[in-house]
């Protein structure tokens, strides 16, 4: 029987997950008939893994998703529970802010945000087929007999394409909480030729907190700083619900030690290839045998639950063993599991299939995001289902696509490994992935990304409003600075540079040679210079950084400008690469695979030398030439 | 198109007595300008290309060589380019000290055909030549793949591979610490910076001070002129040292006494020693003794023996002569402006070493001591090493970028810059490595920190 078509949209978005809702929001609100497609309407936007957002690397791409026009940032900043700025001793590139969520709230409001988002209709259905005309994405069929009709599809699976969560030796085909799962879909993928991944992750056991004696334990508060990760936040009166650590013990190893038979990767189960930053307790004990702690925490999972996540704490190993060895650990002595921890296998599909656009090469209109594209996490996924959902939208509104480079910004450095080198293990971000981290900052963001966002469309008036004042509030930092005179006979001057131990001043020196030296800082130069209040502190900070770094920012900069260059190089698209002579065999190979559309892109393919580029720009000088004689 | 800095020897090694570097790129005329000394000063800003300039490089206050420098604007060189050449006078080890004090300046070594390779690109040659182009890219690459993989077995491999692993951990450890500042690992690492930074630094320096070339090269060739009284010894030390062209060098690695009587011939540095004894020696020969004639003997690697007999040698000298054994020596026939030799005759008597006939006091056919001291020892190790000394100085370079990037870690340590600016230079120093053994970095700090830390929720 013909399933029934039950609507016609521009683009249909396959899941609800953190990279859905960000695809579906950013379509509808560029003006796309967007529907999306959730296994359970319950389940949006949920977090089935930590209750936190951030850290070093994700908390940049939750900004620049923010800078974007995005909503991971206002979200987690109206649920928030806590938040701490990271590494703020390590330098102003490093620097990066995580937050505890009260993910049940998370949720409800991002539903919301959803539910009542123009041109978005949400429905729950599980898709089971991806219908295609002439290599055209044009539809999906669900499971409940109809269908809908789509001119884009965007996949945001996450971890639920054929997944099985595996207990000790229990297997349930499942998906995360036990909830239902895409059973049919990989297949259809398949169909279409797609290549499958299978990858592994897991999650540690929530815990009640009325069983948790936290006079054992080490409380781990938030920041007091009013801290955000939306440019849009400028209240701060959230809630401030702290953390705790623990650590495990010889006892809590030797439990683990003795039942690793029973544990899924050591007894053979698991098919799936985990995360190498996301170990499982057991593989950390038989991995680093030397060590005699290992540190976790307790994570609370909302004001309104008693749960608690145990992070550090990931096992596949039966009920009867997790709590035995929790009950080792100080303060979890009379521990009660609420929810074990369990790892989950899924398909995912392998992303060198996939232009730097997020559309896969060989089915026009096609979209993957997320976990699908064999990433982990709640940012990484975010940020790709907004490029995907921007991209899908540009392209049907015949509009230039929309790629980051890699000295744009983390979702540049994300979308660009993907594409280029894969991944053999679920991919994380890490600042260190980013070559120009000095100016990929959490403080800059907005100025890197608001002006494109805002031709995009997806930048508010109101965003746009706050933005441009920053932008003048800088300038007149930056004049302020130049301009100011701090005389060494001013016993404020004197003072200040006498506390802070820094070498008195003759005569007179400008702001920014006194804001070079180590230890002063802007605030309190404006202070002195009775200019206290007249500026935000980000337009202060901004400014601070590119006086206090200049020589860096300079030497970086000089980077990205020969990055760009080799960037800029467009390759045709119907490029033979058998034609080039003189690439060697591999190079024709792995170029053709992944058809590069720049020569900076083709050069960070791997199995393409520094000579083949050479060979290659060779090629297309002569070829330019023929064609342009005269040029 | 965007290309770095590029300087090489254009001239074929060998033997020919000019030879002429080549620098292309921007900012070349600005790299001359700090190691060019012209006899009549002129403005390089304001300078016109296509003139020759008559002049010196000095660097440090050192005299390397007399040279002639080109210099040509953009639309006028080969490689389309701001170039310069120098033509220096000293021969090709003078060449090369000039490429490396280049090189220490902030040129890259060119690679082979890379000068063509620009001018193709910039279209200064035709594109009928790509295939040539190709060929050049392809056989540099097979080159460069080749000598890296030889030079990586064995003692230097291992000490470079030491090298390597204790920057990818220094870098790991840093990152990690970064990357994860919630997993309770030891921060003390931003503590040891410094030292092992600095352990880096000196272990780079005794690279670089291997990959400088042997004895010869480094130290100069140890020189001893023996020879009867009278026979102008003194005199041919005299002209050595005042001959125009000999400019006394510092080599580094050498000692003080060694630095200060080294002269260059024909681009050869020799050390003369025992110059003082030599001086001295206006008593008859008897008197200095036969162990001081010994001494100085032993310690040479080149003897130029120095005699006036115009017929074949005599006892005293023959005696002199049954010593030498295996040792590199030259026959010098001094004062030919007052003897006629029977040329042939001198030949035989001295075979198989080679005989020069020069005027020491009149400055006559010096050069041809020169050369065939030139002969004696270039021919047949260094000019048919050429590969080796090329592949030599691109890892020596890439050592001493190496270093200068962690010299600025030690900067920003001292100037107080937070952790993160550090591991900025540390890896520049790492991906400057991998010029030498072609491992790209990409992947390798974050196995490291995997496999080495305790990570994750």
């Amino acid at each position: 029987m013909e399933p029934y078509l039950a609507g016609k949209y521009d683009i249909i978005v396959v899941g609800g997950g953190h990279a859905g809702v960000e695809a579906a929001l950013s379509s509808a609100r560029l003006g796309l008939n967007t529907l999306l497609l959730s296994l359970s309407l319950d389940h949006i936007a949920l977090m089935p893994c930590n209750p936190s957002i951030g850290g070093p690397a994700k908390g940049h791409v939750v900004r620049e998703i923010d800078a974007l026009g995005g909503q991971m940032g206002i979200n987690i900043d109206a649920t928030q529970i806590q938040m701490r700025l990271l590494n703020t001793s390590k330098g102003p590139a490093v620097q990066a802010l995580r937050a505890q969520a009260d993910k049940h709230d998370y949720q409800r409001q991002m539903t919301w945000t959803l539910e009542n988002q123009e041109n978005l209709d949400l429905k729950q259905a599980a898709v089971e087929d991806i219908l295609t005309e002439g290599g055209r994405v044009t539809g999906v069929v669900c499971q409940n007999g109809i269908m809908f009709s789509g001119r884009a599809v965007i996949l945001t699976t996450g971890t639920y394409l054929k997944s099985r969560i595996i207990l000790g030796t229990l297997l349930t085909d499942a998906g995360p909480n036990n909830q239902p799962m895409a059973v049919k879909l990989s297949a259809s993928l398949q169909n279409l030729g797609l290549e499958l991944f299978r990858f592994k992750t897991g999650t540690p056991a929530r815990v009640d907190k009325r069983s948790i004696d936290f006079s054992k334990t080490i409380e781990q508060p938030g920041s007091k700083e009013k801290l955000a990760f939306s440019y849009l936040t400028k209240t701060f009166d959230r809630p401030m619900v702290p953390c705790y650590s623990t650590y495990t013990n010889p006892e809590t190893h030797k439990i683990i030690r003795d039942n690793l038979h029973l544990a899924p990767k050591y007894c053979g189960i698991i098919e799936g290839v985990g995360a190498r930053y996301c170990p499982s307790i057991e593989d950390k004990v038989v991995r680093f045998a030397d060590r005699d702690a290992h540190l976790l925490f307790l994570e609370p999972e909302g004001l309104y639950t008693n749960e608690i996540y145990v992070q550090g704490m990931s096992t596949g190993m039966p009920y009867e063993i997790q709590e035995k060895f929790m009950r080792t650990i100080a303060g979890l002595e009379q521990v009660k599991i609420m929810r074990p921890a369990y790892a989950i296998e899924y398909d995912g599909v392998v992303p060198t299939q996939l232009k730097p656009t997020l559309e896969y090469k060989d089915i026009e209109g096609l979209y993957g995001a997320g976990q699908i594209n064999g990433t982990s996490g709640y940012e990484e996924a975010a940020g790709q289902g907004l490029m995907a959902g921007i991209n899908a939208s540009l392209k049907l509104l015949e509009r230039e696509p929309f790629i980051l480079k890699r000295s744009d910004g983390y979702l540049g450095v994300l979308i660009d490994d993907l594409v280029n080198k894969g991944t053999g293990e679920p991919y994380r971000l890490f600042t260190s992935r980013a070559e120009y981290r000095l100016l990929l900052r959490n403080d800059n963001a907005d100025l890197r990304l608001t002006e494109m966002g805002r031709k995009i469309g997806l930048v508010s008036d109101a965003r746009w409003g706050i933005f441009n004042e920053k932008r003048e509030q800088m300038a007149a930092v930056k004049d302020w600075l130049t301009k100011a005179r701090f005389r060494g006979k001013d016993e404020n001057v004197a003072a200040y540079l006498k506390e802070k131990q820094s070498a008195a001043v003759n005569g007179s020196i400008s702001g920014v040679e006194l804001l070079k030296r180590p230890d002063i800082d802007i605030r309190d130069l404006a202070a002195i210079d009775h200019k206290a209040g007249l500026w935000h502190d980000e337009a202060l900070k901004q400014e601070e950084i590119e006086v206090k770094y200049e020589g860096y920012l300079k030497k970086q900069r000089e980077q990205v400008r020969r990055f760009d260059k080799t960037e800029g190089r467009l390759l045709p698209a119907d490029l033979d690469y058998n034609d080039v002579r003189g690439l060697r065999i591999e190079a024709k190979e792995k170029l053709a695979a992944v058809a590069p559309y720049t020569v900076g892109q083709a050069s960070r393919i791997s199995g393409v030398s520094p000579a083949d580029i050479s060979v290659l720009l060779v090629y297309l000088t002569e070829k330019k030439g023929k064609e342009n004689p005269h040029d | 198109m965007d290309f770095p800095l590029i300087a090489a020897i254009a001239t074929p090694e060998g033997t020919g007595g000019i030879a002429i570097i080549r620098v292309s790129g921007e900012g070349s005329w600005a790299l001359i300008e700090k190691i060019f000394q012209a006899k009549k000063p002129f403005s390089l800003k304001t300078a016109a290309g296509f003139r020759l300039h008559y002049g010196h490089i000095v660097d440090g206050g050192k005299v390397y060589d007399e040279v002639l420098l080109a210099l040509m604007k953009e639309n006028q060189s080969y490689t389309r380019e701001e170039m310069a050449e120098i033509q220096c006078h000293g021969g090709f080890l003078a060449a090369r000290r000039i490429l490396e004090l280049l090189l220490v300046h902030g040129a890259q070594l060119a690679q082979p055909g890379e000068f063509t390779k620009r001018a193709f690109f910039n279209g200064r040659i035709d594109l009928s030549q790509a295939e040539a182009v190709i060929e050049t890219i392809r056989a540099m690459d097979e080159k460069d793949l080749d000598f890296s993989l030889t030079r990586l077995k064995g003692d230097k491999g291992r000490s470079f591979l030491k090298i390597r692993d204790d920057l990818v951990a220094l870098i790991a450890e840093t990152e990690a610490v970064i990357d994860f500042p919630e997993d309770g690992l030891d921060d003390t690492v931003a503590n040891t910076i410094h030292q092992r930074v600095f352990a880096l630094i000196e272990a780079m320096e005794r690279e670089i001070r291997k990959a400088e070339e042997g004895k010869i090269y480094r130290q100069g060739i140890a020189t001893a002129i023996l020879g009867k009284t009278n026979v102008g010894k003194s005199s041919l030390m005299n002209a050595l040292l005042s001959e125009e062209r000999a400019i006394v060098t510092d080599i580094p690695g050498t000692t003080r006494d060694v630095i200060e009587d080294t002269v260059l011939l024909k681009g050869i540095p020799l050390k003369i020693r025992d110059t003082a004894g030599i001086r001295e020696t206006e008593d008859p020969i008897e008197k200095i003794g036969v162990d001081k004639t010994r001494e100085a003997m032993e310690k040479a690697d080149l003897i130029l023996f120095v005699t006036d007999q115009d017929d074949g040698f005599d006892a005293e000298e023959r005696e002199i002569m049954a010593d030498f054994g295996s040792k590199k020596v030259i026959v010098v026939c001094n004062k030919s402006d007052l003897i006629l030799y029977d040329e042939d005759k001198m030949k035989r008597a001295a075979a198989p070493y080679p005989v020069v006939f020069l005027s020491a006091k009149e400055k006559q056919n010096l050069e041809t001591l020169g050369e065939t001291i030139q002969a004696l020892f270039m021919a047949g190790e260094i000019t048919q090493n050429s590969d080796e000394w090329v592949g030599n100085l691109r890892h020596k370079e890439a050592f001493l970028r190496a270093k200068s990037h962690l010299k600025e870690v030690l900067r920003s340590q001292k100037q107080h810059m937070p952790l993160d600016f550090q591991v900025i230079d540390l890896r520049a120093a790492l991906e400057t490595l991998g010029e030498i053994d072609g491992v790209t970095v990409s992947m390798e700090i974050l196995d490291r920190i995997f496999s080495e830390f305790c990570i994750g929720k």
